[in-house]
C-alpha cells in the first residue's frame, strides 16, 4: 500500500467515524433529546449526589455553563430530571435523574454504538478499543510504516 | 490487617488530603507522587489492597501503570481521580479510564464521603 492510499484510508476512517456516530443520532430520531443532553444524563447516572450540579457538569464536559444550564432546563421540562435547591447554599441546585430519565437513559443511541463494537471479533474488538484510546491521548504510539 | 493502599498523586496537597481521609478511616496509604515511585511500591510489595490513581501526572498519564496492572495485577482495583488537564476534558479523561480498567472515577475536587464510599465499593 503506497503513502497516498494510506493516507486515503486514514481519511475513509475519519469519515466513517464521523458516519457512524452522526447517523447513530438521526437513526434514533433523538430530535427530542439532543447530544449534550444525552452526555449530561449519562453523567447523572455515574455520578454522586454532590457533584451533580451545574458547576461540576459544565467543566466536566468542557462546556461553558450557559448551554449546560439550559440543556438542563430542557431536559426538566421533559421531566427527565429534576432540579433541588441545595439546603446549605441556596444558589446550588442539585440535579438528579427521574425515573423517566433513568427509562430514556435505556435508549441512548450511543449504546448501540457500543453494541456494535461488543460484535467485534474479540481480537478486532480490543485492537479499535486500544485504537480509539491512543487518538484520545492524541499521542503517537505506533511509528508510520516507511515504504 | 489494615486496607493498603497505593496512592499516586503529584499535588502534594491534595496528595496530603487524601492521605488523611484515607488513614483516618484505617487504611495505610503508600504514596507516591509519580509513575516511576509507584512502580517502585508496586514492586517492593505485594500486599497492596487498592489502587488511586492521578490520571494527568505533569506531561505523563496513568495508561500505561493501568495497563501494565492489568497484565500483572489483574486483581487489583483501580480508582482514577482527575481534575483534567488542559488539553484533556473530563468526559474524555473518564472514557479513557474506563477502557483501562478502571473500577471508578471520582471528578476533583471530591468530598471525603465520595471518596470513602468509592473505596469501599472497590474493596467489594
Amino acid at each position: 500500500m503506497t503513502s497516498a492510499n494510506q493516507d486515503k484510508a486514514s481519511l475513509a476512517a475519519a469519515v466513517l467515524l464521523e458516519r457512524l456516530i452522526r447517523d447513530t443520532y438521526t437513526a434514533r430520531h433523538s430530535s427530542e433529546i439532543q447530544p449534550l443532553q444525552w452526555s449530561i444524563l449519562r453523567y447523572l447516572a455515574r455520578s454522586p449526589e454532590d457533584q451533580r450540579q451545574l458547576r461540576r457538569i459544565a467543566p466536566f464536559l468542557n462546556l461553558t455553563p450557559s448551554p449546560v444550564a439550559r440543556a438542563i432546563t430542557t431536559l426538566a421540562q421533559r421531566g427527565l430530571v429534576t432540579q433541588r435547591v441545595n439546603n446549605t447554599d441556596s444558589r446550588i441546585k442539585t440535579i438528579s435523574l427521574t425515573q423517566l430519565g433513568l427509562e430514556a437513559l435505556s435508549q441512548d443511541p450511543i449504546v448501540d454504538v457500543a453494541t456494535r463494537i461488543d460484535a467485534l471479533p474479540e481480537s478486532e474488538r480490543q485492537d479499535f478499543i486500544r485504537s480509539v484510546r491512543t487518538l484520545a491521548l492524541g499521542t503517537s504510539y505506533y511509528p508510520k510504516p516507511v515504504d | 490487617m489494615a486496607t493498603q493502599i497505593l496512592l499516586v498523586e503529584d499535588d502534594p496537597a491534595v496528595r496530603h488530603l487524601i492521605v488523611q481521609f484515607l488513614q483516618r478511616d484505617g487504611a495505610d496509604v503508600h504514596e507516591a507522587e509519580t509513575l516511576e515511585q509507584a512502580r517502585t511500591i508496586l514492586s517492593d510489595r505485594n500486599d497492596i489492597n487498592l489502587a488511586i490513581l492521578d490520571f494527568w501526572l505533569g506531561n505523563d498519564n496513568a495508561v500505561g501503570l493501568m495497563d501494565d496492572l492489568r497484565a500483572d495485577l489483574a486483581g487489583l482495583p483501580v480508582l482514577i481521580i482527575s481534575g483534567g488537564n488542559a488539553a484533556t476534558d473530563l468526559e474524555t479523561t473518564q472514557a479513557i479510564a474506563d477502557i483501562s480498567g478502571a473500577v471508578a472515577f471520582l471528578q476533583k475536587p471530591f468530598r471525603k464521603k465520595d471518596l470513602l464510599s468509592a473505596v469501599a465499593d472497590a474493596l467489594g
